[in-house]
């Protein structure tokens, strides 16, 4: 587990070693210990980086810092993991599982820290649950159920950005934030039920959408 | 009581009138709410113009990493003030004003660069300007910015060797900001070798902001 004061040392750790600027996004609960919420601790740190070559060179620093290599993803949204005795970290590049950074996301960016050459911009609080939606782990879940509670999320910004991923990215997007919504009313959180209502018709347009396309197995009348 | 249900209840900004009126209690009181609000990082105190104080409640705000980053600087020394578009924090070191100059030079915007020209008194280190502005291959323009800044505000002389060193840099670009010219500042311009994107009724809105007093320019059209 990692807190934010071992977060900052580990930012500047790598900021050091950078010999050229590199910007990443905080995402998860490395972006949740910046805030003031309950939550003081994360496993992981999860960061993305906003390109390919910029993820390559932070991959070179923390491999030359004396991280292992753990996992390899096999496809471009999926994180490479570096561990060390005290560090799990997870770099993406450009998406997260099923969600891409849009230009809207980096319009609601909160905070920029410059770590070094490492500048690591924090994400808002209502991308935080919807980047927590796509890894649908028990912890992420409970993440998203403590900043609910904690914060007035603008659920119309919610709604807005996953009509773009589903629009521009990810079409099963919506899908995976109805699902993940769903869980955390029935787990008694106050989710306003007109944003559950709007979500799920836009999964379902989508859905519609894939069907009457016939990319699905089910063939609709009219 | 609970002071994080209350921030999430009252989000918003406020004045101690209108909180007092929307908790229903005395402005002593909502004082005292006010305090216990801040204690718990839940409240920020901002000033207007005329020092009336307005009072930001938010229920979840970002914990202090570092030191005061690019905006916080740059509003605290000029009399332009910038809307910051996110929190900027440096964590490690203290960000200079000479950093801050360079950085604002960098963004290319025509507010923030205006802002920049009243930084320019509070520059103590010119050399550091120099070393800066000679990575990013801007000597001239900061030096352009710095006789513009002259001719306004009471601004420490830069040393002539340092001096000579900036007008002497080979320039790329010739604009500050891309297309913009000066029709009031050709003097700077010729002798800098590079555009000033601003006109003298640009300045005078950093002056009367200010309330400094500002000198009468040289005009062009005057015989």
């Amino acid at each position: 587990m990692i807190d934010i004061e071992g977060q900052k040392k580990l930012f500047a750790f790598i900021g050091n070693e950078c010999k050229r600027k590199v910007e990443a996004l905080a995402i998860g609960g490395s972006a949740m210990l910046f805030y003031n919420f309950s939550k003081e601790q994360t496993k992981d740190v999860d960061i993305v980086c906003l390109s390919e070559e910029d993820r390559k060179y932070l991959l070179g620093v923390l491999g030359r810092m004396g991280f292992q290599e753990n996992i390899v993803p096999k496809e471009a949204s999926l994180p490479y993991r570096f561990v060390s005795k005290d560090y799990v970290i997870d770099i993406f590049a450009g998406s997260i599982f099923h969600i891409k950074i849009s230009e809207a996301m980096l319009g609601r960016i909160k905070e920029k820290v410059d770590f070094g050459n490492l500048r690591v911009s924090v994400i808002s609080p209502e991308d935080i649950i919807l980047t927590k939606c796509v890894t649908d782990r028990k912890g992420d879940r409970e993440d998203a159920m403590g900043i609910i509670k904690e914060y007035n999320v603008k659920w119309d910004l919610v709604i807005q950005e996953s009509q773009w991923q589903t629009d521009k990215g990810d079409k099963a997007f919506t899908v995976f934030l109805f699902d993940f919504l769903e869980e955390i009313y029935e787990s008694g959180v106050q989710v306003p039920k007109e944003v559950l209502r709007k979500v799920r018709k836009i999964s379902e347009n989508e859905m519609l959408k894939v069907l009457r396309s016939g990319r699905g197995n089910v063939k609709v009348k009219g | 009581m609970d002071w994080k249900e209350m921030a999430m209840e009252r989000e918003g900004l406020y004045t101690l009138e209108s909180f007092s009126r929307a908790e229903g209690i005395k402005k002593d009181t909502a004082v005292l709410y006010l305090h216990e609000l801040r204690k718990r990082g839940l409240v920020r105190t901002t000033r207007e113009k005329r020092g009336k104080r307005f009072y930001d409640v938010t229920p979840i705000s970002l914990r202090e990493v570092g030191s005061k980053g690019f905006y916080e600087i740059l509003n605290e020394n000029s009399p332009l003030k910038i809307q910051e578009p996110f929190v900027h924090r440096v964590y490690g070191k203290e960000m200079t004003i000479e950093e801050v100059i360079l950085k604002a030079l960098k963004t290319r915007s025509s507010r923030i660069i205006l802002a920049s020209i009243g930084v320019f008194r509070k520059v103590r280190d010119w050399n550091l300007l120099y070393e800066l502005a000679k990575n990013e291959g801007m000597e001239r323009h900061a030096g352009a910015l710095y006789s513009l800044s002259r001719k306004f505000f009471r601004v420490k002389r830069m040393d002539s060797r340092i001096l000579g060193r900036m007008k002497e840099a080979l320039v790329k670009d010739k604009f500050i900001i891309p297309k913009l010219k000066s029709d009031d500042f050709k003097d700077i311009e010729k002798e800098w070798g590079v555009h000033i994107p601003f006109n003298k009724s640009d300045i005078e809105k950093l002056g009367v902001s200010l309330k400094v007093e500002i000198k009468e320019m040289p005009s062009q059209n005057r015989v």
